[in-house]
């Protein structure tokens, strides 16, 4: 992954994956590999997401209801363990999106225009 | 919840899996597949840290945790055996005492009956104005069966009632769902097959297992047609009856047998648990209200049936409310119904002519009438309490210090381990332990210490509480109490020993987890500094180890010294070589001449046997606990008042030869002897304590005196005076007493009781003396068989009983607290090397060192003393009334226990002082 190299990237915030998951699965069912790789597509790999930080996460949520797994077969034939978004969960996105959209706006706020680059 | 069972492997399976996502992805995009593999690992990150907190995730955590605690724990203990030797054996010597004593105030005191719903119960009680030792109510109680005692009041309370006013009582249908009543009828004699023995019995009314809910093993139980006159005579045995005597065997119900000459027919046995309604005291057969005539006759007055009687007051009666009626309902209702009653007997007896002379006039109106009260019968009647509830509530006290101690003892062992341990601490924290799972470690640690001196405790418990009932069924009244160690006892032991474990396991967790870690990697020894604050806790714990071994030390001197003032109180009369034994010829059908004869043959024929110096009878032995107690009217004296208790005198019935075979010299005059028969004039042997209170300063012999009921007072002549003897309790002062020959009282005459002098061990002449019975009329049992020292040791068994639970459990303080004193300065002395080395080299001298190190112990236990002396004397008050011979604040009682103390702190601070002195300087300079 030559493209990774040399370039710093964004550490992820407290909490933020959380947000990413549930919201990379409002497309539908996605196995692990998947949710990290949509991540890193959707934000332009600008986001440092740690494959190995994934998993706890899903579990996590898992346990907390907001996701559901069960195992089944990858479009290119493995076995992997598919997530999809539980009622609940859909809800805590909601929350969770506008509780973020407040924040980023309070940040932005305090921050002021954002100055060209000099 | 399915994530709960989600196993690592499935984990790591779908690690596995998006690692092999991520290769596949990564070789599309033209990577090799070494390549591929190799950046697929580096994008994820640390797979065993994403296992870890998977791992940590779930709740295995704790559990896991705890496994490992629990396996270094024991790892360590078995590492270090003699700390947790120490640790388990003080524990389970702390929680097995109190358990045991907890088992028997639970059996003696908070047990309910084996009954149905026996909260329902209830027990009616009288009480009266009157002046203490007489009769309350004269005037409408002719007699009142069983103990009397005084409430808080100051009256007289009673739970006997008349037969007349139960069935009044009984007949109350909207108060009672059922109502019954029973009579102590003490031991009767109980034949079957021509073979005699004594058994505990007690009279019932015919709903007395119905309205209790008792349910039979075998046969029926006593129903109301049984208690009806003219009914056939029937009897139910208990299970232990059932047990000892006819071995279980079901043939039993339905066999006849003999009770007091009566003949009856064994209907039905009792449940195991069901021993009566006193805890404590267990019957044996249960019969008939209705049988009393035939089986009491001595009870019946001529002409005059019991059921009749409303002056005879000798049945208890117990109820069951029912249900909706509030205790105050049915006292009011009740009450009426009594003050009914005792009014009407009181007018009768105004206008009935006068019994006796001298009686005061019966007053007019309620003045001096019982009243009636109402007891929650749930935990039967309450005898066992009364006698037991203060010692064991005194013995609770004592091995709840105990316990303290021990674990005053443990903190102290898990306290100076920890410091001990500090290195190792240093080093788990520093390679990343929690603070709150090395906190967790030692808790662990400390509960299983705690466990496993609970477990042993419950074991000890199971021993001690046997012991101890065996112990206190030595005295006077045996003691049945189906004491198992139960559920409460076993939870109060978990509860005892968990508490425990967290307490003295929670401050050296804390202090340990408090480490400064560079500091204790470093060096143990350069925490030195502060090695003194440090050890502050420990110090404050010995010194209350002190105070508290005081304490008991105080209370086991006060014991100890009571038993000793009471073995060696001057009786009177001499102890040594006496058999005592009861006979009563009555339950054999003797009666007036023949009954008279037969006593004299028994005594002759006792004198007769080889190793007999002498043989008596008499109607009480001595320090029996019975009493006759009457009033005395001596000639030529104003007749006394009948509620006068200063002319109150004791008497005894004595046979020929008593005096003399008891060894009380004689005064004045002459003792009773065989030419003192019935058709002889009346005469009466008086004590000095008589003689000296009614007639100081001149001869008594030759005055005359009567007694009681008897309409003259120059009956009985006074022939002689013997010199002081305590009658029935080696506590009491000698009171005045009066003996007179049971020949020239045959009215009252019933058992008998025989003293017989030996040469030798008196116990050795008991198969001679069963002979001699024998002999003479095989159907009637032997009682009470024991020699006078016996006797004498059942009065004071409780004292005997404290005397030497006291000094066991003081003796173990004083082993906990040396203990622990020789711990800390043990400890301290480990940590000083260093110092001490210094010293030395700088020139200090041995004998410096050693009184450095022994100061600090003297000083200890000093403080511990000054602190525990003032809690030990107002403790020492509280067992007031239960010393003898001295007061609670004995001062050389307190000052040998201090004395003890001391010198024992000075032993345990000697070994380890002298390990100080005898350090080699060198060595102990490079000690770490």
């Amino acid at each position: 992954m030559s493209t990774q190299k040399g370039r710093e990237r964004l550490e992820l915030l407290q909490g933020t994956l959380d947000l990413l998951i549930l919201r990379t699965l409002i497309f539908g069912p996605q196995h692990g590999q998947g949710i990290g790789r949509a991540i890193q597509r959707t934000t332009d790999d600008e986001l440092l997401v740690e494959h190995g930080a994934l998993y706890p996460a899903l579990q996590r949520l898992e346990q907390r209801g907001w996701i559901a797994a069960e195992w089944g077969t990858s479009a290119n034939n493995r076995k992997a363990r598919f997530y999809t978004l539980t009622p609940a969960g859909r809800k805590q996105l909601v929350r969770e999106t506008t509780k973020w959209r407040r924040l980023s706006t309070a940040i932005g706020r305090v921050l002021g225009p954002e100055v060209g680059k000099g | 919840m399915f994530w709960r069972k989600r196993k690592q492997s499935d984990f790591t399976a779908e690690i596995e899996a998006h690692l092999e996502l991520e290769t596949e992805r990564l070789k599309e995009q033209g990577l090799s597949e070494e390549e591929a593999r190799r950046a697929a690992r580096r994008a994820f990150g640390n797979v065993t840290r994403a296992e870890e907190r998977f791992y940590e995730a779930g709740r295995w955590m704790w559990w896991d945790h705890l496994i490992q605690d629990l396996r270094f724990g024991l790892r360590l203990l078995a590492k270090n055996p003699g700390f947790a030797t120490v640790a388990v054996l003080t524990l389970a010597l702390g929680i097995g005492a109190n358990t045991a004593i907890f088992s028997l105030i639970d059996a003696v005191m908070l047990k309910m009956l084996p009954v149905r719903d026996s909260q329902q119960l209830t027990l009616l009680n009288w009480a009266a104005q009157s002046v203490p030792g007489i009769m309350p109510a004269s005037d409408i109680i002719h007699t009142a069966q069983g103990n009397m005692d005084q409430d808080k009041t100051g009256r007289m309370t009673s739970t006997s009632l008349s037969y007349p006013v139960f069935e009044l009582l009984r007949a109350r249908s909207d108060i009672f769902s059922s109502a019954f009543a029973f009579a102590n009828v003490g031991r009767v004699n109980f034949g079957i097959g021509g073979e005699a023995r004594l058994a505990e019995g007690e009279l019932v009314s015919g709903d007395y297992f119905s309205g209790l809910g008792v349910v039979t093993v075998a046969g029926r139980a006593i129903g109301p047609a049984d208690d009806k006159t003219g009914a056939a005579p029937v009897a139910m045995i208990s299970y232990g009856y059932w047990e000892t005597r006819f071995g279980r065997d079901r043939s039993a119900v339905g066999r006849s047998a003999v009770i007091n000459n009566v003949p009856v027919t064994i209907i039905g046995v009792s449940p195991p648990e069901f021993f009566g309604l006193q805890p404590g005291r267990s019957i044996d057969v249960w019969l008939p209200l209705h049988t009393q005539p035939e089986v009491e006759p001595n009870w019946t007055e001529k002409g005059r049936s019991n059921f009749i009687r409303d002056d005879d007051w000798w049945v208890m009666v117990m109820g069951r409310l029912k249900p909706g009626v509030s205790e105050p309902q049915a006292r009011a209702v009740l009450g009426a119904v009594f003050y009914e009653s005792v009014a009407a007997q009181r007018e009768a007896a105004r206008s009935a002519p006068r019994r006796e002379s001298a009686a005061e006039p019966i007053p007019s109106g309620p003045q001096g009438l019982p009243s009636l009260g109402l007891a929650p019968a749930s935990k039967g009647l309450s005898y066992l309490r009364q006698e037991f509830s203060k010692p064991l509530l005194i013995l609770m006290g004592v091995v709840g210090l105990v316990l303290l101690i021990a674990c005053a003892n443990v903190a102290n062992l898990l306290l100076s381990r920890a410091a001990a341990r500090q290195r190792e601490i240093a080093v788990r924290l520093a390679i990343g332990a929690g603070r709150s799972r090395i906190i967790r470690q030692l808790l662990t640690e400390s509960v299983m210490l705690a466990s496993l001196g609970g477990t042993l405790g419950l074991l000890l418990a199971y021993w001690a509480t046997g012991v101890l009932i065996a112990f206190m069924s030595s005295g006077r009244n045996p003691i049945a109490i189906s004491v198992s160690p139960n559920l409460r006892a076993l939870a109060l032991t978990a509860l005892i020993s968990i508490v425990t474990g967290i307490l003295f396991g929670l401050a050296p967790a804390y202090r340990a987890a408090r480490v400064d870690l560079t500091g204790a990697l470093k060096d143990a020894s350069s925490l030195l500094g502060r090695g003194r604050l440090r050890l502050g806790f420990g110090k404050a714990l010995v010194v209350s180890q002190v105070a508290m071994s005081l304490l008991l030390l105080v209370g086991a001197g006060l014991f100890v010294r009571t038993l000793e003032n009471l073995e060696e109180a001057d009786l009177g009369f001499d102890r040594r070589n006496v058999l005592l034994f009861g006979v009563d010829a009555t339950e054999g059908g003797y009666k007036d001449e023949r009954l008279l004869s037969f006593y004299q043959e028994l005594q002759q024929g006792l004198e007769g046997l080889a190793g007999v110096r002498s043989a008596a009878s008499s109607g009480s032995t001595l320090i029996g606990g019975g009493v006759s107690i009457d009033g005395l009217s001596i000639e030529g004296r104003p007749a006394p008042r009948p509620d006068d208790a200063s002319t109150a005198v004791y008497f005894n019935d004595v046979g020929p030869r008593f005096f003399e075979t008891m060894g009380i010299p004689l005064i004045l005059g002459r003792t009773i002897g065989p030419q003192d028969t019935s058709a002889a004039p009346k005469v009466a042997v008086i004590n000095e304590m008589l003689a000296h209170k009614f007639f100081a300063g001149s001869s008594p012999v030759g005055h005359r005196f009567g007694m009681g009921d008897s309409k003259s007072s120059s009956e009985i002549e006074i022939v002689g005076v013997v010199a002081n003897a305590k009658y029935d309790d080696v506590r009491k002062e000698v009171p005045p007493t009066v003996y007179v020959p049971y020949a020239q009282h045959p009215g009252s005459l019933r058992e008998m009781h025989f003293e017989i002098r030996t040469a030798g061990d008196p116990s050795q002449m008991v198969p001679a003396v069963r002979r001699v019975l024998r002999d003479l009329d095989q159907n009637l049992p032997l009682s009470d068989v024991k020699t006078q020292v016996e006797q004498i040791n059942q009065t004071i068994f409780q004292e005997s009983l404290f005397a030497k639970l006291s000094s066991f459990f003081g003796l173990l303080a004083l082993t906990l607290t040396s203990v622990g004193l020789y711990g800390i300065l043990a400890y301290a002395v480990a940590r000083r090397t260093n110092e001490i080395g210094i010293r030395m080299a700088l020139g200090a001298e041995r004998a410096a060192i050693l009184w450095m190190v022994s100061r600090e112990s003297m000083t200890l236990a000093g403080i511990g003393i000054i602190v525990g002396a003032p809690a030990a004397l107002a403790a020492s008050r509280l067992v007031a009334s239960m010393l003898y011979g001295l007061k609670p604040t004995d001062p050389l009682t307190i000052a040998s226990a201090a004395a003890v103390l001391a010198a024992v702190a000075l032993l345990a601070g000697y070994l380890p002082a002298r390990r100080a002195s005898r350090l080699d300087p060198m060595v102990a300079l490079r000690y770490e």
